[in-house]
């Protein structure tokens, strides 16, 4: 390559790269920026001040749903990681008939085709028709049936690229069905499940659409909590709060990116050769 | 291990989730059509008595046409636009700043993992008569001092690329990291411009993840409802608002079930039609 039209040329990716990354980041920057704002309308100018983080610790309120929160998102993505594995390794070591399995990785793109709030919906109108509605329990379920089928897949693609012969040979040494799950595929499939549990757990702490329709009255998550804040109109605590959340969220990023590699966890395979 | 019992082990490890796709999921589903396919509670009002009376009832409605018109475009139109900012972003990760590529990709996705509301609430400010892109753009002479941004088509349409931009460019990514330099190099080296690397490499082997993409953007965005209530006031709405409006205000669950089916069976119609146009492409370009 020429020397010097490929550094301009690459000057001009990394610019365009620079400016798409800087301009993700208003919105998320112009919230921290603005919760060390004396205004609480998120008007400039702009005067330092930290009376809404004060504010934000006097919420006790905001803490228990914040916790509330946490605790749903760790048990469905424990839920999501055993179920999925399971279903990943029946599907891959099940020796079902193949027209079965295509089958059944049809239906589990079914919930990733329907529109989260149409499923939300679907759910609730079905719960109020059986005659169970809105309760603890079907908010927990019905959050992990919808993140489900990601855990599911992203362990099948994983499965896919694995071969099968430690296993058969520790079978053939007489190694029982466990014994060869706990010490050759679990830490093979180890990387792709914590993947999708850190997804699993993220998407459902945000899930608002799936949240709303099934948590029973009374019982708020942090995003209806942060809609009904927004819908009430300016609350800078939020602001801050949402401090908090940038800077969880970036370090379970990073950790993830550490533990994994985020573009090769989603199903970016290694380049062959 | 016997042929038998590994399947019926098969058909064990796969019941948890199928169990619960299918209670959850599949037979809510054909409840949902069966709902819509039932005449409304209203007594009398069957007028039309025919099978599928409350989707003639939605279709005859102009406003209701308008919303499924909007629930459609603005999405087409913030997946069109993260495709024409994504395609670019991860093709420079992916081939021109491939050692920092997965680390960018994971702070990429960054504002992804922050709450979706909390992004419609940053918007919410930036956009009001003097928050900071209102006053920059009133500041550049663009637009009037008193003239707030919000309520409109466009900061639906922003939120929504915010959003989901990370899908396109993580979907995009994983089709163009897999192309081999080789294959690049050895186009280069036969004499084959840029512009035929990109119409007859680089385009046709992203098309999957493009799709993928298109998939990851567009069917989540047509079910939208807070950004259209928030940013988009009463001026714009989206058959997700209306739908809200039936389960929580007027619990019109009929016409919430016809409403959800036929912004179901849009939002896949609108998305083979991304995905056809994507195929198409491939074809028309390396002609």
């Amino acid at each position: 390559m020429s020397g010097v039209r490929g550094r301009t040329r690459t000057a001009l990716w990394t610019a365009f790269t620079v400016l798409v990354f800087t301009a993700m980041f208003v919105p998320i920057g112009y919230l921290v920026l603005m919760s060390f704002n004396t205004s609480p309308y998120g008007t400039l100018p702009w005067h330092f001040t930290t009376q809404w983080y004060v504010r934000l610790f006097h919420e006790p309120a905001l803490a228990r749903t914040t916790l509330h929160t946490l605790l749903m998102s760790a048990v469905v993505a424990g839920a999501c990681a055993v179920a999925g594995t399971m279903a990943a390794l029946g599907m891959a070591r099940g020796r079902l008939p193949r027209a079965l399995v295509d089958t059944l990785q049809a239906v589990n793109l079914v919930p990733v085709t329907v529109p989260w709030l149409v499923l939300g919906v679907t759910m609730l109108l079905f719960l109020l028709l059986v005659g169970s509605g809105r309760s603890v329990l079907n908010l927990y379920l019905g959050n992990t049936v919808v993140v489900l089928p990601y855990v599911a897949l992203l362990v099948s693609t994983r499965l896919r690229g694995e071969r099968f012969e430690e296993e058969e040979a520790g079978a053939q040494l007489g190694a029982s069905p466990p014994r060869i799950f706990l010490a050759i595929t679990l830490p093979k499939l180890a990387p792709s499940i914590l993947a999708g549990s850190i997804m699993a757990f993220m998407v459902s702490f945000n899930n608002f659409l799936i949240q709303y329709y099934l948590a029973p009255f009374g019982f708020n998550t942090l995003p209806m909590e942060i809609y009904g804040l927004v819908r009430s109109g300016v609350r800078p605590d939020i602001n801050a709060l949402s401090t908090f959340l940038v800077l969880a969220s970036v370090a379970l990023v990073m950790t993830l990116d550490r533990l994994v590699g985020i573009g090769s966890s989603f199903g970016a395979g290694r380049r062959a050769g | 291990m016997s042929e038998r019992r590994s399947r019926w082990a098969g058909a064990g490890l796969l019941a948890p989730a199928y169990g619960l796709i299918l209670v959850l999921v599949l037979v809510p589903l054909a409840a949902l059509v069966v709902t819509s396919l039932t005449p409304a509670r209203v007594t009398g009002a069957s007028t039309l008595g025919l099978l599928f009376e409350n989707y003639l009832r939605f279709f005859r409605d102009a406003p209701s046409r308008l919303v499924l018109a909007n629930s459609l475009t603005i999405p087409a139109l913030a997946t069109l636009l993260s495709l024409a900012i994504g395609w670019p972003l991860a093709y420079a990760l992916a081939k021109v700043h491939r050692r920092r590529g997965n680390a960018l990709l994971a702070v990429l996705m960054a504002p992804f993992f922050v709450s979706y509301l909390l992004i419609i609430y940053a918007f919410q400010g930036l956009l009001q008569v003097g928050g900071p892109l209102q006053a920059a753009l009133h500041a550049l002479g663009l637009v009037p001092a008193t003239t707030s941004l919000l309520y409109s088509r466009a900061a639906v349409t922003l939120a929504l690329v915010y959003e989901y931009l990370p899908f396109m460019v993580l979907s995009v990514y994983g089709s163009l990291e897999r192309i081999e330099d080789s294959v690049l190099e050895a186009a280069a080296g036969l004499g084959a411009g840029r512009r035929r690397v990109f119409a007859e490499i680089l385009w046709p082997r992203s098309v999957p993840g493009v799709i993928a993409g298109c998939a990851l953007v567009f069917i989540p965005a047509t079910g939208s409802f807070v950004e259209p209530q928030i940013l988009g006031g009463t001026r714009v709405s989206m058959l997700g608002e209306m739908i809200n409006a039936q389960i929580n205000q007027t619990f019109d669950l009929t016409r919430a079930a016809t409403v959800s089916l036929t912004l179901t069976v849009a939002a896949v119609l609108g998305f083979a039609l991304l995905a056809a146009l994507a195929l198409a492409s491939r074809r028309a370009l390396r002609r």
